[in-house]
């Protein structure tokens, strides 16, 4: 009673503790590379938690199109009051030209000419005739339609500086169209929302309100009009599989509790053992969340949602103790038959671990969590299955008779085929076979897109909306990094160059680069070196103006200003602070010491362009082509490698781990056999009925083959004696089917992802208990002399006390 | 023996953009005078303009220097004398499309966009004339353009534009002219249908 007190003062305190302090985060960027991994890999990462991701687009067409742009200011205006919402836009910002003017037009002649080498071009505006063809060139264009903003700044700018700057920050604008001042579809009368929110789209507990929010304000907005709303956002997928995933979850969960609860009712007539099986795990799991509080705080929900599944390691721990002490009527206490499973529990629980430790050894930070999580888990089930449970086990109800003879039956069955023992090595003969047939034919499949399920009409209605713009691709990008500031915006400047040549050649449609904005500080102040605005250049200049058929006195506000002593050169964080820094943030990063530039490409489809673009790109120093799509397929392909690499170190590793414990070669094959036959037919398997091996399908085998383990080494440890192998295996057969019920419960989900897991695991589990008698009869060879045993020998020799 | 004055004529904003709306295109000579503060005299430009339906039009400069510019629903492309053709940015692009609204003759659109003052002359002899003031109704545009003046001309044989004044916000003017007789746009010249059927227009 003491123990159950004492119990169940601990899990209040950390319930307390998790409910207060533990911040329980869906957030996918955590299953991204992290910032160690390389410039592309962890861009990948950066891209995810930058602004990007969080924009969305909203979509409103009505009867009229004047209706819909009604509604579209009304719907913004109402979005813009939310707490949650960064800035939502109807039209372009009225404050940029202004912003861009008063940033840049002072500096205009810092940035007249864009060239590689400024100097030819600078020093025709030092000569008569570069003045002249200059000025002629400005009376033609003012005489010219659409010269408006042009004749505005005539009289301060005849060399029209500023005008290319703005065309060239205009070039890095998404070409939205307008109508009466609203952004509307490029081809189509709806209106269009720009709209940013301050959560990260990843952040489901946030954007879902948000999102019902928009939906509401629509609503509202459009009650006496048939009017749409569409919209496009990276937050509707995030929130639609979190939705689907926690519908899962519900689903999931009940067959999961009815089926073990079922199972235990049958085979232990008590509810209290199922709480008692379930309580290690349970441990596990509380144990491992409050190391997480106490180490970093927060967790991811695909974490949570993996170590809750550690359910299923950890109750087989459980169910081994409980059957020994029920069924296999030593006469023991609970604390002496613990004592006894001691090693053989440990030793499961340690292969597990080893099995685990490879996940903490990757680059994505999720998938360490999820090892670093398991491993602790693991470790705390265990521990408390031999101390914790034993004070808790007191007296359990017998074992029905039928449970008894179940036992009795499946010892003496397995005795009754000690004759044809031999006959078991058939077995990892053809799973060896069948291993070395799928290896080759396997199909292998790192589409990260295949493990999500998400909704096609959100798919169908996101396609629309983009369709709308005329945007650049975010998944396909120009990266060049730098030490520093100088030599990146260099760089860059490089690349800018290779990209114009590329755009000319037509391989792609444009390339929204920082060069729009800034250059080199070198060629900057190439500009000011050259440039001599002195007394005599304004009187010549004063002259020609007047030969080319401008007024008198007609530029004297351009001579007043070049007079002047210049602004200082514009720097890149002057630019970062300026309200133009919105659009430059998304294209700077900093990358483990280093700085990165982003140029956003448009129109890289075709393969050969991909390739001639990346060739292009690579010939900048410092430079690369960065394809978002397929680096994350590769980077899984690259995790799903290594998690088959893990299986086969770990295979050694746990080999190494059962040699140390039983220091015989028969035990430790025996107890490693049915894993590696389980992995080898499952993979076999799965080549047979085509499926596509991912990343998922090789972590479950990894699983399998931990769970595999410990099946061969209960048996293995268990020995001969009837009554001992019979609970031994009746447990191997409880713990299968809890399993099964607990993992195999995942197949049941729309989730690719978890069906691939639970499928898989499903599967291997059974195969494991089918195949785990493979370990006793490798084991039993070595325990004694063939003819000298037969069914209903008693004795048969001791092994289930292997040396410590 | 003194002039009997004819009745006065009337004619609404109305009447103006059905007949507009109903128009099938023309084409006809421009003049165009741009008065600049920085010029030292007022420049002028002599064309072609051809107006081939909503949304739509052609413009050739052919003195003193030669350029053309042709918009078609979202596009805007101008070449300078030889020089290969080039798109025109969006400012520029929006700036002939509300240009080509005024062709239109849809109101409603026109209503959204300016404030609008409408108002007809009356004189002793056919046509009667007719200038609509347009100011635009948004900061942004107005930030360029302060007022348009269209002006036209109305008889038997329907309404006609005859010119666009456009007073920019800093106080230039550029005030365009459609001389002599308009042509429907189905007799235009041929070599201007040239350069409608290799840029496929309809």
């Amino acid at each position: 009673m003491k123990a159950w007190v004492g119990l169940l003062l601990l899990v209040t305190g950390a319930v307390f503790v998790l409910t207060s302090h533990l911040d329980v985060r869906g957030d996918i960027t955590h299953f991204l590379p992290d910032e160690q991994a390389g410039t592309a890999r962890s861009l990948s990462r950066s891209l995810a938690t930058s602004e990007l991701p969080r924009a969305m687009v909203l979509s409103v067409s009505a009867e009229t199109p004047a209706e819909a742009r009604r509604i579209a200011r009304e719907l913004a205006a109402e979005m813009r009051a939310n707490e949650e919402v960064a800035w939502a836009r109807t039209g372009p910002d009225p404050e940029l030209p202004a912003a861009l003017f008063d940033l840049y037009f002072p500096r205009r002649h810092d940035f007249l000419c864009d060239e590689p080498d400024p100097t030819p071009c600078l020093q025709r505006f030092n000569e008569e005739e570069g003045i002249r063809e200059a000025l002629r060139d400005l009376r033609r264009r003012l005489a010219l339609p659409g010269a408006g903003r042009l004749a505005a700044l005539a009289d301060r700018d005849p060399f029209q500086a500023f005008e290319g700057i703005v065309a060239r920050v205009r070039g890095t604008d998404p070409g939205l169209r307008l109508e009466a001042g609203q952004f509307v579809a490029a081809e189509g009368p709806e209106a269009l929302i720009l709209l940013q929110t301050h959560a990260s789209a990843f952040d489901s507990e946030r954007q879902a309100p948000l999102l019902g929010a928009i939906q509401s304000a629509f609503d509202r907005e459009s009650k006496d009009s048939p009017a749409v709303l569409e919209m496009s956002g990276v937050n509707r997928f995030a929130v639609g599989i979190e939705s689907r995933m926690q519908a899962d979850t519900v689903r999931i969960g009940t067959v999961s509790l009815v089926g073990v609860s079922l199972l235990f009712l049958i085979f232990f007539r008590s509810p209290a053992v199922l709480v008692l099986a379930l309580l290690p795990g349970g441990l596990g799991i509380l144990g491992a969340l409050l190391l997480a509080t106490a180490l970093q705080g927060e967790l991811d929900l695909l974490t949570l949602a993996f170590g809750a599944s550690l359910t299923g390691v950890a109750i087989d721990y459980a169910i081994h103790l409980i059957h020994h002490q029920t069924v296999a009527g030593t006469g023991r206490t609970p604390q002496q038959t613990a004592r006894h499973l001691r090693p053989s529990l440990l030793l499961g629980a340690g292969t597990t671990l080893a099995s685990f430790a490879g996940l903490t050894l990757t680059d994505f930070p999720g998938f360490r969590e999820m090892g670093f999580f398991a491993m602790a888990g693991i470790a705390i089930a265990v521990l408390t299955t031999l101390f914790v449970l034993p004070k808790l086990l007191g007296e359990p109800r017998a074992p029905s008779p039928w449970v008894l003879r179940l036992a009795a039956g499946l010892g003496s069955g397995l005795q009754k085929l000690r004759r044809h023992r031999r006959g078991f090595a058939v077995v990892p003969l053809l799973a060896l076979v069948s291993g070395l047939w799928a290896w080759p034919h396997a199909e292998w499949s790192d589409d990260l897109r295949g493990l999500s399920e998400i909704d096609p009409a959100l798919v169908a209605e996101d396609d629309r909306v983009r369709a709308r713009l005329s945007n650049f691709d975010a998944s396909r990008l120009a990266l060049v990094s730098a030490p520093d500031e100088g030599s990146l915006l260099r760089a860059n400047d490089q690349l800018f160059e290779r990209l114009q040549e590329q755009t000319g050649q037509g391989v792609l449609a444009g390339a929204r680069s920082l060069h729009a904005f800034l250059w080199d500080p070198e060629r900057i102040a190439r500009h000011r070196e050259v440039l001599n605005f002195g007394p005599e250049w304004r009187k010549r200049f004063e002259r020609i103006a007047e030969e080319e058929g401008f007024r008198t006195g007609a530029f004297a506000p351009f001579l007043a200003e070049v007079a002047e002593a210049p602004k200082p050169e514009l720097t890149l964080n002057e630019l970062l602070a300026s309200p133009l820094g919105e659009f430059v943030r998304p294209m700077i990063f900093d990358q483990g010491g280093r700085k990165v530039a982003v140029t956003y490409l448009r129109g890289v489809d075709a393969a050969a362009s991909v390739d001639a673009l990346a060739a292009a790109i690579a010939a900048v120093p410092g430079a690369e082509l960065f394809d978002q799509r397929a680096l994350i397929d590769g980077m899984f392909g690259e995790f799903r490698a290594t998690t088959l690499r893990q299986m086969g170190v770990g295979s050694l590793l746990v080999v190494a781990v059962l040699a140390l414990r039983y220091r015989r070669v028969r035990p430790t094959l025996a107890a490693f056999l049915p894993s590696v036959t389980t992995a080898l037919l499952l993979l076999g398997a799965l080549v047979a009925t085509g499926t596509a091996i991912n990343l998922l399908h090789a972590i479950s085998l990894l699983l399998v083959m931990g769970m595999g383990v410990d099946y061969g080494i209960f048996l293995v440890d268990s020995g001969d004696e009837d009554q001992a192998l019979g609970a031994t295996l009746l447990s191997l057969l409880v713990a299968c089917l809890t399993t099964v019920f607990v993992f195999g419960a995942l197949a049941l989900s729309a989730h690719p992802a978890l069906r691939a897991i639970g499928v898989t695991t499903g599967l291997g589990v059974m195969l494991c208990f089918v195949l785990a008698p493979i370990s006793w009869a490798a084991h039993a060879e070595g325990a004694g002399p063939e003819g000298a045993v037969g069914p209903g020998t008693k004795k048969r020799g001791r092994s289930e006390d292997p040396p410590r | 023996m003194a002039t009997v004055p004819k009745p006065i004529a009337s004619i609404t904003l109305q009447e103006v953009m059905e007949g507009l709306a109903s128009s099938p295109g023309f084409q006809a000579a421009f003049e165009e005078h741009t008065e600049r503060a920085v010029f030292a005299e007022t420049q002028v430009l002599r064309g072609t303009f051809i107006l081939a339906g909503p949304g739509e039009f052609l413009r050739v400069t052919d003195s003193p220097i030669r350029h053309w510019m042709w918009l078609s629903g979202e596009r805007l492309v101008m070449a300078d004398g030889n020089a290969p053709e080039v798109e025109a940015d969006r400012e520029v692009l929006r700036f002939f499309q509300e240009f080509a609204l005024l062709w239109r003759g849809d109101l409603a659109a026109l209503e959204e966009q300016y404030a609008l003052d409408f108002e007809f002359g009356y004189t002793v002899s056919w046509p009667v004339v007719w200038k609509l003031e347009l100011t635009p109704r948004s900061e942004a545009v107005r930030a360029a353009i302060d007022r348009i003046f269209m002006i036209g001309e109305s008889d038997e044989q329907g309404i006609r534009v005859t010119g666009l004044d456009l007073r920019e916000a800093g106080g230039d003017w550029i005030r365009f002219r459609l001389r002599g007789p308009q042509a429907p746009r189905n007799e235009a010249s041929a070599d201007l249908d040239e350069i409608f059927k290799a840029r496929k227009l309809p």
